[in-house]
């Protein structure tokens, strides 16, 4: 009784596990189990004809061989479609060696990239930071740093004049005075970074424009160890952890005594700045008490640290901005 | 300071051998005395700094060796034995402040001839290019300055008249022919050399040609002389004269050379040249040099050092710098030597201290509590980061340009009249301060497309400088921009051009930024720009604050600069490729207006149900400004409209002359519901009613 539909489940599942492709066995499933012609359920439409005891087993049988036939199905479709899958993926295959595809982003200049770091090395050491003018009167530019009038250390900061009293200022240094003459109260702890100006001729390692970062510091029992260490602290945030620095006499009238700063970077000692303690007739035109109090003071260049860091062998071309250099950075 | 070693040997032991002699050169170096560079000879190449007059000379030199180390004493060399009285020449000095000291010695029958090749050879070593024979008298005054420090000058006696010195100030209407041939007019009263009639030569500056030493010169007059320095250094500026003697003398020469230095050079000019010294040297000494002392606590050293120094040891680095250093309860009494007048307070002896007998190389590291709280960076420095982070993340490149520009590139005649311009310019291309940041931004561009990069978008933040007509300098710091070619350039696979950069590319810059700075209320009107195309140009306002401009860049433009390297004009928007567009807007007042408090702003709450989305494309006349449609649409679109976005903006087939068809999206949405169908229809009705009241029409 139940012999057809065995015979129906033993062809289907032959030929299920013949298919080769999942199309096939979209068809071999309208084949046996289609709800108009299909094998099986024509054989649902015996049900009818059969004697009233029989049915239940015929109907049992049915349901179970479209169990099995649908689970055949499922279970081949599944093993197919990974394999068609596989196939597509690899027609799908593309040349990754073709360039990739983005529109050109934005960069930051590489001295802003300096400033930058600079600037978050000293915040996190306690330096608060100003801003003042490129365009600086002689009274901050050189008299408030205790330039003694008509002393040859002028003639090293060769200048920009702009009238009898204005000049470009010729180093960062401006900031001691500007501060100071606030009249704020110790302890002080200041920085600025920003461009100075001299009278010099541009060659690979030189320009009329350049940058610097000048910091000082007034508190009670400040001292030139203190001063190394802040500077040692800062150069190995900016040149990384294995910076060495070196400190070596040196002449500026706002110091004394006055420092020549120097960093071990690699096998080389690259002078970067000047330092020293801040010269005690600038604390007393300041108001604050030489004995009571001292300070010191540093000022650095900004422009050969990424020459340095960078390997760029001239000066000139962090101004120049040819994008072909900047979109190095 | 170029000091030969063979010299430098007569006055110390100096090692010779490659390892001790960079020994000795660093430890030169690290005390102060900077040796930067070991030139033929062997010659060190010194760095003199404007304090330390005194290395100036090959005794200062190897008196600092000495300094440094203790094993080290220096021989000094051999002098005539001059005695001090009335001379056979008279010598008055006017003014004591400005000529403390002056040493005439008389020395006759020299024979005039080159001086010995050794000699020559020294100088050359020393001063290179600027050694030029002269006579053995004269190599003999350069050869002692070199060697001492004193700067010397030799008379034919002959020629001073009425037998005397006077140093006195030149009268404005004197004049003196200089050594170099220049004819002087005194006019600016230099102090000078004269004899009983004129000037003869400009004190610690030059000679006077009429008295120099000539080869038919048999009798001398050899000046040895302590000039004040502001004094030397006046004259030397106010002439535009400078020399070896007056580069020594604006530093301080010891006053206690000047006999010692006379001597050395007699002996040597009796050695060389002959003759025999007639009579004492007339040494006049207006105003005695008085030694300075400073008391220097030896607590305080060590505040200042921050290092514990031994006090004995202090005392002998002292003594070997020749410092007089005596105790005095918990002080150091210091006598400070002739040839040292930097060292004035305790705070140069701190120093002496710390550099030679501790080292710097010694001075520990310590790191100071931080007891002004933390470090806050500056307002301009904070909103200057802002613009960078915002401008970059939209393509753009940061650029840091040249303030120094050249007055032509102000080229509105608000810039002309505001102009910073440099008193004393190094190059016509860098002798003003920059009106404009165009004045960098243009040649930055045109250099980029020179070099093949067409496609670019590129900003700086910067200062430009003005002066006011009151005489104020101002540096308004602006924020101005370039786009060129276009954006997609170098993503491949799209058709080079598909999307130029436009004007409505500089306004989302625009919009990006002031949103970033939560500036509200930001409005464009048509404007006039020195760089814009006179109706593609618009002017930015933040509520009635004027911000800045965008615009196309204008086809034909002359913008004159220099070029940076040959100074040559040019027009420096030549090069800049057609339909560029700029951006200028004015820093300074993007930073009033941002939102530092960055939480004002409050925020629209996320709907959880979908939204609905309409697309309408009305077609509009040419003249309609979008603006208007925009409102109108928004005015009309009810509670739960969303958002409004123009999608496309076509014009052409199917749309009548002068017309256009924006295409814009709608979405609506509310925050409770889903809106259905119909609520959304109706507000359609409404947007298109409002739409057609703006003189839409729908196809």
């Amino acid at each position: 009784m139940t012999q057809p539909i065995a015979d129906v489940q033993r062809e289907a599942l032959a030929a299920i596990a013949a298919a080769s492709t999942t199309a096939n066995l979209t068809e071999l499933d309208t084949l046996y189990l289609g709800r108009k012609a299909g094998r099986l359920t024509g054989l649902m439409r015996n049900l009818g004809t059969l004697p009233p005891d029989e049915k239940p087993v015929f109907g049992a049988a049915l349901n179970e061989a479209k169990t099995v036939i649908e689970a055949a199905i499922a279970s081949r479709n599944a093993e197919l479609a990974i394999a068609e899958r596989d196939a597509r993926e690899q027609r799908e295959r593309i040349d990754l060696t073709l360039p990739g595809r983005t529109p050109e982003p934005g960069r930051l200049h590489p001295l802003t990239q300096t400033f930058d770091q600079v600037r978050s090395v000293m915040l996190a050491l306690g330096f608060s930071f100003t801003e003042s003018n490129h365009c600086e009167e002689y009274l901050f530019n050189f008299d408030w740093l205790n330039y003694p009038p008509e002393h040859p250390a002028l003639d090293e900061q060769m200048s920009f004049v702009l009238d009898d009293d204005h000049l470009m200022r010729t180093h960062t240094t401006p900031t001691q005075g500007r501060v100071l003459a606030t009249g704020q109260n110790p302890p002080l702890r200041y920085a600025q970074i920003g461009r100075c100006f001299r009278r010099d001729a541009v060659d690979d390692t030189h320009s009329h424009t350049f940058h610097q970062v000048d910091g000082f510091a007034v508190d009670k029992d400040l001292s030139l160890a203190d001063l190394k260490g802040v500077m040692a602290e800062i150069m190995r945030g900016i040149f990384g952890p294995e910076a060495i620095v070196r400190f070596r006499p040196d002449y500026f009238p706002f110091v004394e005594p006055g420092v020549e700063i120097a960093v071990k970077w690699g096998d080389r000692w690259l002078e970067v700045g000047g330092a020293g303690m801040i010269h005690p007739n600038i604390l007393r035109r300041a108001g604050i008490d030489p004995t009571e109090y001292s300070g010191w003071a540093f000022g650095f260049g900004l422009d050969r640290m990424p020459m340095v860091l960078h390997g760029v062998d001239r000066l000139p071309l962090f101004l120049e901005n040819d994008l072909r250099f900047l979109r190095q950075f | 300071m170029k000091v030969p070693i063979s010299w430098l040997q007569e006055f110390i032991p100096v090692p010779t051998d490659g390892e001790a002699f960079d020994t000795f050169c660093d430890a030169l170096t690290m005390a102060g005395l900077e040796v930067e560079e070991i030139l033929d000879g062997p010659t060190l190449y010194t760095k003199v700094t404007p304090n330390r007059g005194d290395w100036a000379s090959i005794l200062g030199t190897a008196r600092e060796a000495a300094a440094i180390n203790p094993a080290i004493s220096v021989t000094l060399p051999k002098g005539a034995a001059l005695t001090s009285g009335p001379g056979p020449v008279n010598v008055t000095i006017a003014d004591p402040d400005t000529c403390p000291r002056y040493a005439a010695t008389v020395i006759r029958g020299v024979t005039i001839g080159p001086a010995p090749d050794w000699m020559q050879l020294r100088l050359t070593q020393a001063l290179g290019d600027k050694y030029k024979p002269v006579n053995n008298v004269v190599d003999i005054t350069n050869y002692v300055m070199l060697e001492l420090g004193q700067p010397l000058h030799a008379f034919d006696l002959a020629t001073i008249q009425g037998g005397k010195i006077i140093v006195r100030r030149a009268n404005s209407d004197e004049k003196l022919k200089t050594l170099d041939g220049e004819e002087r007019l005194l006019s600016a009263q230099p102090l000078c050399i004269c004899d009983a009639s004129r000037p003869v030569a400009i004190a610690g500056i030059m000679g006077g040609i009429e008295t120099e030493i000539t080869a038919g010169t048999t009798d001398i007059l050899l000046e040895s002389a302590h000039f004040e320095p502001i004094t030397i250094r006046r004259g030397s500026k106010a002439l535009g004269l400078a020399s070896e003697a007056s580069y020594r003398f604006e530093r301080f020469v010891d006053p206690n050379l000047v006999l010692q230095a006379a001597a050395r050079a007699a002996a040597l000019i009796l050695e060389i040249a002959g003759g025999t010294i007639d009579g004492p040297t007339t040494d006049n000494i207006a105003k005695p040099h008085v030694p300075t002392r400073v008391l220097a606590r030896i607590d305080r050293i060590r505040r200042i050092l921050g290092v514990d120094i031994d006090r004995d040891e202090a005392v002998a680095a002292l003594k070997r710098l020749g410092i007089d250093a005596e105790r005095s309860a918990g002080a150091l009494d210091c006598l400070v030597p002739s040839f040292r007048p930097d060292i004035t307070i305790e705070e140069d002896i701190a120093e002496e201290v710390g550099r030679i007998a501790l080292g710097y190389d010694k001075l520990p590291e310590t790191v100071p509590p931080v007891t002004t709280g933390r470090g806050i960076n500056a307002p301009g420095a904070v909103f200057a980061s802002k613009v960078r982070t915002i401008l970059t993340g939209l393509g753009l490149q940061d650029i840091v340009g040249h303030s120094l520009t050249s007055p032509e590139t102000a080229w509105t005649q608000d810039e002309q009249d505001t102009l910073v311009a440099i008193r004393n310019p190094m190059a016509p291309q860098y002798s003003s301060l920059r009106t404009s940041l165009f004045a960098t931004l243009l040649p930055i561009a045109a250099r980029a497309v020179d070099s093949g990069i067409r496609d670019f978008g590129v900003f700086e933040l910067g200062s430009v400088y003005r002066r006011t007509s009151t005489g104020e300098y101002a540096e308004p710091r602006r924020v101005s921009i370039i786009l060129s070619g276009s954006l997609t350039a170098g993503m491949w696979g799209i058709k080079i051009g598909t999307l130029p950069v436009d004007v409505y590319m500089a306004k989302g810059i625009v919009e990006h930024l002031v949103l970033g700075l939560g500036i509200p209320n930001v409005t464009v009107t048509p404007a006039t720009h020195v760089l814009g195309h006179p109706y593609r140009t618009a002017e930015v306002h933040a509520g009635n604050r004027v911000i800045g401009y965008f615009g196309e860049i204008r086809s034909g433009l002359v913008l004159p600069a220099r070029d940076s390297d040959t100074g040559q004009i040019y027009n420096s928007a030549e090069n800049i490729p057609a339909r560029s567009v700029f951006i200028d807007l004015c820093a300074d007042t993007l930073m009033e207006l941002q939102d530092t408090a960055g939480g004002t702003g409050g925020y629209t709450p996320l709907s959880r149900f979908p939204a609905m989305t309409r697309d309408i494309a009305p077609v509009v006349p040419l003249t309609t400004d979008f603006a208007l449609l925009d409102a109108a649409i928004r005015n009309a679109g009810g509670e739960y409209l969303q958002s409004v976005e123009l999608t496309d903006l076509y014009a052409g087939q199917g749309i009548p002359d002068g017309h256009h068809a924006p295409t814009i999206r709608i979405v609506f949405q509310a925050v409770d519901r889903t809106l259905t169908s119909a609520e959304v229809d109706i507000a359609m009705v409404a947007i298109r009613s409002a739409c057609e009241g703006c003189g839409a029409q729908f196809r």
